[in-house]
């Protein structure tokens, strides 16, 4: 890799993206992130990441605005390819909704899984692991990959 | 609130069948020594021939009890009512009979319709409660007429009671008086007194609902704030692990230190945090669904990481499974997370070389799973707080990492999700063993089943 890899993290959690912003940056990344999704699809078309750290960032009716924003990505032909890794607890059962992420992949067209709190060695894995891919798999969401 | 009331009206019927055995026996008994030691001439073939009817047909009523209670529904209530019916109708019919071969009036067996009277008011309404009453009464002042117009035979108890009562109008009408008196007094007390006791336990299941009730705001609640304090020990965590990893800049040996202690005891934290989502999540049964498991596959499973575990310490981890034991129906997350939380437990508190053991059973139609091991063992008087919350035992070693206090409390809130029960028994340094049994279908459980699972033994 000559040029940094740009990673671009949507959480709501400030202390959460510092630190990993910090962690990532020390490995070589370039990150850039965001608070707000809908201000975080602006940074995504002004910069242009390789890949996406999105936060579930369940409100609190239950719905899901990081489910929105993978959503949103897919349909829009510039970014469909760009791989998603989601944070959430998905793996020890929110209450809010019924998912697995081994089997319900097809609605949620995101790349891979890292559960909270963050171990930052799972962390760099799997953006490793999605740098490499380059291309989501669900490029061509709604269709199935 | 019917439904709550259940098991008392089956437990009634059974105990009145268990009665009748009673009474039969002490029935063929007296029969026979007052024929044959007092020489009183009561007419003892019909007697013994009415006992073999009371014989066939208490039969009868065991097995049409268990038939209701087997095949289960709405309205089991109502078939166990009128099981109650037969049984109080035949009975009246045949204790008249008896009464007319062993002396009619003169005999106090008479006694013996105030028993069906109580019964009846215990269990019916009033209205029902005084019909019982006019039908015994209208039997007996029936039986008492003919034999006084003599258009049935009498049979004189003689040598126990003064000849020819029977014919003594002023003795019946005395007798009469005082029977229907008594009777009228035993069928309101007891009606009252019943009355009262209902009254008392539909209060009971009231108060309990509202319990219920309060205690799932109280779930909610302690959700919502554990969910909250989730997400700030999760932002901890990342933040002191920036600080730990020397990726802010490098540590001193002692700034090393207390940034891994914090980094430690915040795991922990989180640890418990997510125990307490876990334990909270199941007790407002969010996300419980049940499916046919293949018990083998669930008992394949959880085996293998508990064996690797076992035989690093030399514990020998011993497995009987009833092979007949096909599927169950369960939520298979939290069956697997129930095994296995159990388990290791086990392994837990044994001492290296000790040993372990699963064994699982059928019980009627339930199955019932072991789980035993020869480990440090629970005090005696701690063995009733083994399941609530954050309970850790005294004894144990310090070196032992004790968990969050909640894996024994998310055990049985997965058993009772399941409809089944779980207990435990020990011996302080030997051993100690956890039973519980599940309804092989939680969707489904028959009466007996429910009975045979509450009746279990619970310590």
């Amino acid at each position: 890799m000559n040029e940094k890899s740009k990673i671009l993290i949507i959480e709501d959690d400030v202390d959460l993206v510092a630190a990993m912003k910090k962690m990532l940056e020390n490995k070589g990344y370039e990150v850039i992130f965001d608070y707000d999704p809908d201000k975080g699809y602006e940074k995504l078309k002004n910069e242009k990441p390789d890949m996406i750290i999105l936060d579930v960032m369940f409100g609190s009716k239950g719905e899901s605005q990081g489910f929105k924003f993978a959503n949103k990505i897919r349909t829009d032909s510039q970014f469909s390819g760009t791989p998603v890794l989601m944070l959430t607890a998905i793996n020890s059962q929110n209450p809010f909704f019924n998912f697995s992420p081994d089997t319900d992949n097809e609605y949620l067209p995101v790349d891979a899984f890292l559960d909270k709190p963050v171990q930052f060695n799972e962390l760099f894995l799997k953006v490793e692991q999605l740098l490499r891919q380059k291309i989501s798999k669900w490029k061509n969401w709604p269709e199935k990959e | 609130m019917n439904d709550k009331l259940v098991p008392a009206h089956i437990h009634f019927a059974r105990w009145f069948i268990r009665l009748r055995w009673f009474a039969l026996l002490i029935l063929i008994i007296s029969n026979f020594i007052v024929k044959h030691l007092f020489n009183v001439p009561i007419q003892d073939r019909p007697v013994y021939f009415i006992s073999l009817i009371l014989l066939i047909l208490n039969i009868l009523h065991v097995i049409i009890l268990r038939q209701i209670t087997r095949k289960g529904g709405d309205r089991v209530i109502y078939w166990i009512k009128k099981e109650i019916d037969l049984q109080i109708l035949t009975d009246l019919i045949l204790l008249t009979f008896i009464l007319h071969y062993s002396g009619g009036i003169e005999n106090p067996l008479i006694l013996f319709y105030f028993f069906h009277m109580i019964i009846a008011s215990s269990i019916f309404s009033t209205r029902k409660s005084y019909f019982y009453t006019i039908f015994a009464i209208m039997l007996i002042a029936l039986l008492v007429a003919l034999e006084y117009y003599s258009v049935i035979p009498h049979y004189n108890l003689t040598g126990f009671a003064g000849n020819n009562l029977y014919n003594n109008a002023f003795y019946i009408f005395g007798t009469g008086f005082v029977f229907l008196c008594t009777s009228i007094i035993i069928v309101s007390l007891s009606h009252m007194i019943i009355y009262r006791s209902i009254k008392s336990e539909e209060a009971y299941v009231n108060a309990n609902i509202e319990l219920e009730n309060k205690d799932k705001l109280k779930n909610e609640y302690v959700l919502r704030v554990t969910h909250d304090i989730k997400g700030h020990v999760a932002a901890i965590l990342s933040c002191i692990e920036v600080i730990r990893s020397g990726v802010a800049g490098p540590l001193n040996e002692i700034q090393a230190e207390f940034a891994n202690r914090t980094f430690d005891r915040t795991e922990m934290l989180s640890a418990f945090v997510k125990n307490l989502l876990n334990l909270t999540r199941k007790r407002l049964k969010h996300n419980i669904e049940f499916e046919e498991i293949l018990f083998k596959d669930l008992i394949n499973k959880i085996v293998s990481p508990i064996q690797m575990l076992a035989s690093d310490r030399h514990i020998d981890f011993n497995i009987y499974v009833d092979k007949s034991i096909e599927k169950i129906i369960g939520d298979p997350f939290t069956l697997e997370e129930l095994y296995s939380n159990l388990l290791l437990n086990a392994i837990k508190y044994t001492p290296d070389n000790g040993h372990i053991s699963l064994t699982v059973k059928n019980h009627h139609n339930n199955i019932l799973t072991e789980i035993s091991d020869s480990g440090i063992g629970i005090p005696k008087d701690e063995i009733p707080k083994v399941f609530d919350e954050f309970y850790r035992g005294t004894n144990v070693p310090k070196d032992i990492k004790t968990g969050s206090g909640l894996g024994l409390s998310i055990a049985r809130q997965i058993v009772e999700n399941h409809g089944g029960k779980i207990w435990v028994s020990s011996e302080l340094g030997v051993w100690t063993k956890f039973t519980f049994i599940l309804p092989r279908n939680p969707d489904f459980i028959t009466l007996e089943d429910k009975i045979r699972i509450d009746q279990k033994q619970t310590r």
